[in-house]
């Protein structure tokens, strides 16, 4: 199990824990609408990976800058686009291009990730990813590669997308949940694969009438896309809201508390897309239609509900589900077809244009990894100290840190406020919300605490 | 070389030039820096010696109207684009004072597909005809560095897609041999082709308007019309002069290439700007290149005389002996291999069996990675935009921007590369010409005497039969004639269809596709026509020296 082996692509993958099926460990009784239908559900998370810069070019990424998005002159949006996003010719990519000539390195480079031909030194948005991964429990690969996947629409500026669907970062992972997430029994969700890939622009329909406007100052930043095996199963609630109950939105809040957790994507700068079917029990699964453009969770809860009342529908009455990709209407409640299998785009990928290769500063990383805790979550402050090369559980380093376990709202409140109290010149900037935005800023402020489940 | 007469002439020839306006500003104000002591040289300038500056300076009267005609807000780059310019005496001037790098007031074209921010930046097509880049290629800002004067872009086959230089919007480059013939323009019939795509490059370094220009190869763009034009023609490895700034075609096969009269004069624009830069991440590391030019142990005879080639094993491959071949060049590669031999040369016939499948990959690779590059060209941000409308349509939006900007070679060859890249084709072709490239690589470094030194497990050479260079043609024939190369309804032209001229790349492609350098020699005209032909030679990735070495030797016919 904590084998290092050469997979037979030649790719070394550290293999951490074996997964169990999902139907094994979930040995919950099944949500069944109408007696016989089980309604499964599959993620795909793009999460915006909360780096200074963008991926491939050297422009700061969009959410470094300070102020309202909406009282932004025009001028100093157009300073975050870099001519590489704009796409004017010509850009050569900084992280590489089909080479006709690969070189291979003569120096070893120490704790770096690169690209042929070129380090990205100590980038973040792959740091981020490598540790995204980590705590997914993934397989991390130490060689992915990007790929250039092409479709025509205005806000893809260069007419592809830099993304890695063939040799990801890192495949498999699991996703644990348990009740104190929200889900009425524990869940193990696997994950499919994680990749690093290019965020588009953004197409703005309502700002002026009968003309769409494209941002671009998002186009390149850096994302990550988790994709999850089909393990979620959801129930129709009634009344439509179900978000405690929805192991799929429970599972992105997971998401979302972990990208808190390690000081990752800000709330709000993550998009989901869903895969819905229906089966009877112990069928195998039905076809799959896929939900795109769901903007928040609720959107999510919502589109998922509906879509599955819809399927059952057709199922009821003898038709077959076609696979689509359908979107959400929110006024309506229902969802309506974008595109069909046939006018599906042919994305002509361009598979393997590069490779990203990590390094490890020191030998003992697959020991560090093989030796994770694996139940529970792991603080980030705890993880970065397994980094560094300290290889027992996360708790016995809690205990022997000191470190306490923080678990309740309220108690962590007056945790920050003690210590900001106790330190006002260390401490440069707190702000305390209600919700969400609760964690975030203490983050920066205490050096050591136990993240909480409180991010909903 | 004949000066080049202007007078009437200009404004019959073919577009070759953009203007590029501050030109003349830029040279009074150098003129006036300029301590014109001559005394004060700081580097003996073998490059300003007699034969460069008459035929840019003194035997033709300045076309160009004087100052105050000039309008700073960039009329002029209108009024004049697209025509053919001339160095004044300014320039003349400015060789009296301090030269402060070796191409220090020297006269450079660069071809349109280079990013240029003072001039626009077309690359041959409607698609980008009035676009201004934002900022200098870097080999531009190299040049700019060295106190270059770029005098203007040239013109070039559409996206750097073409063997003759036909397809551009601005119209065909004409081989300037034909103004030395006396025939003039006069007939249609007559007039040959400068080569592709780099043809307004070579045209321009040929008819004398400038010392050197730069040009792009991707698969014999900068060799072909070198070999056409009667010039030397130099294609560096893939990586040694940075990319950024180049619009790509094909990232894996571009390279930039440089065309002058004579090696020593293309040695010099190299040296200038073979840099590595850290925005091109293709472009060779700093301690790669210290590790390649250290394990290359080059070429250098005994003697050190430049004559005498003794050791030097050149290598003649014999699939090259294709039917297509004119016999005129047959007769020069022999001529060619006659003239290495009889200065100590051995000469080894060696062979290289997957030459025959590199035309085809290649052509499979650049179309591929051509519709891959090209698709950023949607006339949204900048470029041509089609008033057609068709962006209410949700499934076209593109088409009637992308028909109406790219032409018919352009459009061909995205097709074709879209084709190879979709689900189905996939496996078949693309996939296939990357191994059948991986075969032609591994074919040139078993010819060659040294291995590869970027290659992971390089192969293990047969020091017997190694050589340090090849000698081959570079073109199958002379510079055709342009009426040859558009297939026309009545049968008066030899061309049958388009993809008929992709064979005229056969000699230059395999290097391309192997990365390894390249360099064409000028070595006499067919007895036919009086059309220069030019021969090839190509050595082992990262050896330019022993490269510029030989080829030195064989100019010296």
């Amino acid at each position: 199990m904590h084998a290092i082996h050469l997979s037979r692509l030649g790719r070394v993958a550290l293999h951490t824990s074996s997964v169990r099926g999902a139907r094994a460990v979930n040995n919950a009784p099944r949500a069944l609408v109408n007696g016989k239908w089980e309604a499964v559900v599959g993620l795909e998370v793009h999460a915006q990976i909360d780096s200074r810069t963008k991926l491939f070019s050297g422009k700061w990424a969009y959410k470094c800058v300070v102020g309202n998005y909406a009282t932004k002159d025009v001028n100093s949006l157009v300073s975050l686009v870099s001519v590489f996003a704009l796409s004017i010719p010509d850009i050569v990519q900084r992280a590489c291009e089909h080479q006709c000539v690969r070189y291979r390195r003569s120096v070893p480079r120490r704790v770096a990730s690169e690209c042929h031909g070129r380090s990205i030194r100590r980038s973040t948005c792959v740091d981020l990813a490598v540790m995204t991964a980590l705590a997914l429990k993934a397989d991390v690969h130490l060689r992915s590669s990007f790929d250039r996947k092409h479709y025509f629409y205005p806000d893809l500026p260069q007419g592809y997308q830099i993304t890695q669907h063939y040799e990801p970062i890192s495949t498999g992972g699991l996703i644990a949940l348990t009740e104190l997430d929200g889900v009425s029994y524990p869940l193990e969700v696997r994950v499919e694969q994680l990749q690093l890939e290019q965020d588009t622009g953004k197409s703005l329909y309502d700002m002026v009438p009968g003309i769409t406007l494209v941002d671009l100052n998002r186009a390149g930043t850096g994302l990550m896309e988790i994709v999850t095996r089909p393990d979620m199963r959801c129930i129709v609630v009634r009344g439509g809201i179900g978000g405690e109950e929805d192991a799929g939105t429970a599972a992105v809040c997971w998401i979302v508390e972990w990208e808190y957790g390690r000081g990752g994507c800000a709330f709000g700068s993550m998009r989901c897309d869903v895969n819905v079917s229906v089966h009877e029990v112990d069928t195998p699964f039905g076809t799959r239609c896929e939900l795109k453009n769901l903007n928040s969770v609720r959107f999510l809860t919502m589109a998922i509900d509906a879509e599955v009342r819809r399927q059952i529908e057709v199922l009821e009455q003898g038709g077959t589900v076609m696979q689509e990709t359908r979107g959400y209407d929110v006024v309506a409640g229902k969802t309506f077809r974008l595109r069909s299998k046939e006018t599906a785009p042919d994305y002509r990928w361009i598979q393997r244009l590069f490779t990203l290769s990590l390094f490890a500063g020191n030998e003992n990383l697959s020991e560090i990894v093989s030796a994770r805790l694996r139940a529970g979550k792991i603080g980030k402050d705890v993880l970065a100290v397994m980094i560094d090369g300290d290889v027992r559980p996360a708790a016995e380093i809690v205990e022997e840190k000191g470190w306490h376990v923080v678990g309740d709202a309220a108690e962590l409140r007056k945790v920050c406020e003690d210590l900001v109290a106790n330190n006002k010149d260390k401490v440069s900037r707190c702000t305390f919300f209600t919700s969400a935005g609760l964690v975030h800023p203490c983050a920066r402020c205490l050096t050591s605490f136990r993240k909480p489940r409180l991010i909903r | 070389m004949h000066p080049f007469r202007l007078s009437r002439a200009a404004s019959s020839l073919s577009p070759l030039f953009h203007f590029d306006s501050s030109i003349h500003h830029r040279a009074e104000r150098a003129v006036r820096q300029q301590n014109l002591d001559p005394n004060h040289r700081a580097i003996p300038m073998p490059i300003l010696d007699t034969r460069a500056r008459p035929t840019l300076c003194t035997t033709t009267t300045p076309w160009w109207p004087r100052r105050q005609s000039l309008t700073d807000d960039g009329k002029m780059v209108g009024d004049f684009h697209r025509r053919y310019i001339l160095v004044t005496d300014t320039f003349f001037l400015l060789s009296l004072g301090n030269q402060l790098s070796s191409l220090d007031g020297v006269p450079v074209a660069v071809k349109d597909n280079f990013c240029t921010t003072r001039i626009s930046s077309s690359c041959g097509s409607a698609i980008l005809k009035d676009f201004t880049s934002p900022y200098d290629a870097t080999v531009v800002h190299l040049l700019r560095k060295a106190r270059a004067v770029v005098m203007g872009k040239t013109n070039l086959d559409e996206f750097g897609m073409g063997s003759a230089n036909i397809y551009s919007t601005f119209g065909p480059v004409y081989n300037p041999h034909d103004l030395g013939k006396g025939q003039g323009l006069g007939s249609p019939s007559e007039r040959r082709v400068a080569g592709g795509s780099s043809g307004g490059s070579a045209a321009a370094v040929a008819s004398g308007m400038c010392f050197a220009a730069l040009g792009s190869d991707t698969g014999g763009s900068v060799r072909l019309p070198a070999s056409y034009c009667g010039i030397v023609g130099f294609k560096p490895s893939y990586g040694r002069c940075s990319r950024w700034g180049l619009i790509a075609y094909a990232n894996s096969l571009d390279t930039v290439g440089l065309l002058a009269r004579t090696v020593r004069d293309a040695e010099i624009v190299y040296d200038i700007i073979s840099e590595h830069d850290d925005r091109d991440p293709t472009s060779m590391p700093i301690d790669i290149r210290k590790h390649v030019d250290a394990i290359t142990p080059g070429f250098e005879s005994i003697t050190g005389d430049l004559e005498d080639l003794t050791g030097l094993r050149i290598g003649i491959p014999q699939e090259y002996f294709v039917s297509e071949l004119a016999p005129a060049i047959v007769q020069l590669w022999r001529d060619g291999i006659a003239h290495l031999r009889d200065r100590g040369a051995t000469i080894v016939p060696v062979s290289m069996p997957n030459t025959r499948h590199a035309l085809s990959a290649y052509y499979v690779l650049a179309s591929a990675e051509a519709s891959s590059n090209l698709a950023r060209f949607d006339g949204l941000r900048y470029g041509h935009r089609s008033d057609k409308g068709s962006f209410k349509n949700d499934t076209l939006p593109y088409a009637d921007t992308r028909t109406e900007g790219f032409g018919p070679e352009v459009r061909r060859r995205i097709i074709l590369g879209t084709y190879v890249l979709t689900a189905g084709s996939y496996k078949n072709y693309f996939l296939q010409a990357q191994k059948v490239r991986r075969l032609v690589q591994e074919d040139f470094d078993h010819v060659f005497l040294f291995p590869n030194p970027v290659h992971h497990h390089p192969l293990p050479t047969d020091t017997s039969s190694g050589v340090h260079v090849l000698l081959t043609p570079a073109a199958i024939s002379t510079a055709p004639k342009l009426q040859d190369c558009f297939p026309s309804a009545d049968e008066t032209s030899n061309a049958k269809n388009p993809v008929d001229a992709y064979v005229g790349d056969v000699m230059t492609v395999p290097a391309s596709l192997a990365g390894i350098p390249a360099i064409v020699v000028p070595f006499g005209a067919s007895p036919l026509d009086g059309y220069p032909i030019g021969l090839q030679l190509m050595a082992q990735y990262g050896d330019e020296r022993t490269l510029l070495r030989v080829a030195a030797t064989l100019e010296r016919r």
